[in-house]
């Protein structure tokens, strides 16, 4: 057997930004891994990651001044939700989940899952382009809603239609991905902004690094997205650091440093309460 | 005394219509009143009314072949709801509520009438052109939906960013209520249909009488509005009689052509399954 490629892990020494973040502030997109006896990952992995358990992400939010967050299901462990038991178990309340259960998913196993903060079930193009819209209409039925992760503009126009079918409000990943050399007028941007000022969807300013054409923070050619954003729907604006960063292009950001970008992203501290205290308490049923 | 105009009352002898309805369909809009003597209107009114009480309604739709209802909150009961609760408590499986409580009610009113049916909040242009929006915000965390009441395109288009803004599915009064007169290529019909399209909102095939030119059913210059909706998003119309059809100056509409209408309105037996069945029960929780 092939060893799998290893990722980089994050920058495990985060400085401590000089950006205070608002009291009860919310990462929305973060994503555990292992430890790997108790918690694997799913054998057919398109690579392989280090071990980055929950108390690891727990110190790196003190450190940053981030008090609760919402964990996303990772492709890498299949339908297992064990490892949420267990982060729930030691900090509960602290955690919501976004998790990626199937149509074969029993109904024990979406409340075992809802039981861990489950509020949303994340469809990652990635994984596959069809979508089980009558799992998605079940899971709404519940009270969920739909994380949607889809890569710029192709994989965006081809999901459009399912999304705007789709009942309730949506989240949207990573900004919709944009394109920064086509600007705000990109396709893949505009669908983005269209779902968000419509009502239908929330949008993540999130994984830069993934998008941007630059190779380090600050990436400054995906200002003009969150500045578009910002004017347009800033009651719809979610914030997420994407910690570890797996498989991230280019330079490791310093999450210290990822945290003071937002002063850039967000200047006006109301603002900032919104995207990190408000709306997220709001979407994801913290105690605002 | 207040020396206010009276409302028409009602068509009683309306008939049966010669449409019949599928099995569990649904009138998402009409308004009861009273009966004052238990549930008194408040003083600041726009009109007096006869006694309206849900046993009216329900005769109605016997007649109609109607199965289920929502009752909207009308103007002449002002932000009161004990009315509403006693209606929709009485009759838990036929009947759900939206009410217009003012934004300084209590969480426990509001839990008293979560309890008894009432999934919705209705804001009227008519009444406010202000919109409080976190009192909607408050509501809609509590499940609730916002129904949007407009009655032209400037209403139309000063309302459509908070209607964007809102959280959750929205409702859109009487197809938008746009003047028939211009047709539907209008910006205030065309921020309807957006509205539909991109899945944030459901539209109220009702109040015909009340944009169209016509005097009487079948109102022919709404059809094109009915049309382009039905084209849009079947899976978002809902249908209402709006029954008492308080405030309708011209010659009062039997209900029966409510129902009949829709032989031409909606000419499938799948598309009236979906707009009088599905999309009520699924939206009011029936």
């Amino acid at each position: 057997m092939t060893a799998l490629r290893l990722v980089r892990p994050p920058d495990l020494a985060p400085r401590r930004p000089r950006l205070a973040l608002p009291a009860g502030a919310i990462d929305c997109h973060c994503h555990t891994f292992g430890p790997p006896d108790r918690f694997p990952l799913i054998p057919d992995r398109l690579f392989d990651i280090g071990n980055h358990p929950i108390e690891q992400l727990v110190a790196l939010h003190d450190r940053l001044g981030l008090q609760r967050a919402v964990i996303v299901q990772s492709v890498l462990h299949g339908p297992s939700y064990a490892y949420m038991q267990d982060a729930n178990a030691k900090y509960p309340g602290r955690f919501r989940y976004i998790a990626m259960p199937t149509a074969a998913t029993s109904d024990a196993d979406l409340a075992g899952m809802e039981a861990c903060g489950a509020v949303g079930i994340r469809v990652a193009y990635r994984g596959s382009p069809h979508v089980d819209e009558r799992l998605l209409a079940k899971l709404v039925e519940r009270g969920w809603h739909v994380q949607f992760w889809y890569r710029g503009a192709e994989e965006a126009t081809n999901w459009l239609p399912i999304i705007r079918r789709t009942p309730g409000e949506h989240i949207i990943d990573h900004l919709g991905w944009p394109d920064p050399a086509e600007g705000i007028d990109g396709t893949a941007f505009r669908i983005a902004l269209d779902l968000v000022t419509s009502g239908r969807a929330y949008v993540k300013l999130s994984g830069p690094g993934r998008y941007s054409r630059e190779d380090r923070l600050p990436w400054r050619d995906v200002l003009p997205f969150i500045r578009k954003l910002a004017a347009e729907a800033p009651e719809r604006l979610l914030w997420g650091s994407d910690w570890p960063h797996a498989d991230l292009p280019g330079e490791m950001p310093n999450d210290g440093d990822l945290v003071d970008l937002i002063a850039e992203w967000l200047p006006d501290e109301k603002l900032r309460q919104l995207v990190l205290v408000e709306n997220p308490a709001r979407k994801f049923g913290f105690p605002a | 005394m207040a020396d206010r105009p009276r409302l028409t009352p009602p068509v009683a002898a309306t008939g049966t219509p010669k449409l019949k309805l599928p099995a569990g369909a649904c009138d998402t809009h009409f308004h009861i009143y009273g009966p004052q003597a238990k549930f008194p209107l408040p003083a600041q009114r726009p009109y007096d009314t006869d006694d309206l009480p849900v046993e009216a309604l329900l005769a109605l739709h016997a007649r109609l072949g109607v199965a289920r209802g929502v009752i909207v909150q009308s103007m002449l009961h002002g932000n009161t709801f004990d009315y509403l609760i006693d209606a929709c408590s009485r009759f838990p499986d036929r009947l759900r509520g939206v009410a217009m409580p003012a934004a300084d009610v209590s969480d426990a009113d509001l839990a008293r009438m979560e309890k008894a049916g009432i999934v919705a909040h209705r804001v009227a242009y008519r009444w406010s052109s202000t919109v409080d929006e976190r009192f909607l915000a408050r509501l809609v965390e509590r499940g609730w939906h916002i129904q949007y009441w407009v009655r032209s395109e400037a209403e139309m288009l000063d309302w459509l960013p908070i209607m964007k803004r809102t959280h959750g599915p929205i409702v859109i009064d009487h197809m938008g209520w746009q003047d028939a007169a211009n047709g539907p290529d209008t910006a205030g019909f065309r921020a309807v249909v957006d509205l539909l399209a991109s899945g944030k909102a459901y539209v109220k095939l009702s109040g015909p009488y009340r944009f169209s030119r016509a005097p009487r059913a079948p109102w022919p210059d709404v059809l094109p509005f009915v049309r382009k909706l039905v084209a849009t998003a079947p899976e978002r119309l809902l249908w209402g009689t709006d029954w008492p059809h308080p405030d309708h100056h011209g010659e009062m509409p039997n209900d029966a052509d409510f129902v009949d209408v829709l032989a031409d309105w909606l000419p499938t037996e799948a598309l009236r399954q979906q707009v009088l069945v599905d999309n009520p029960a699924r939206l009011f929780r029936f």
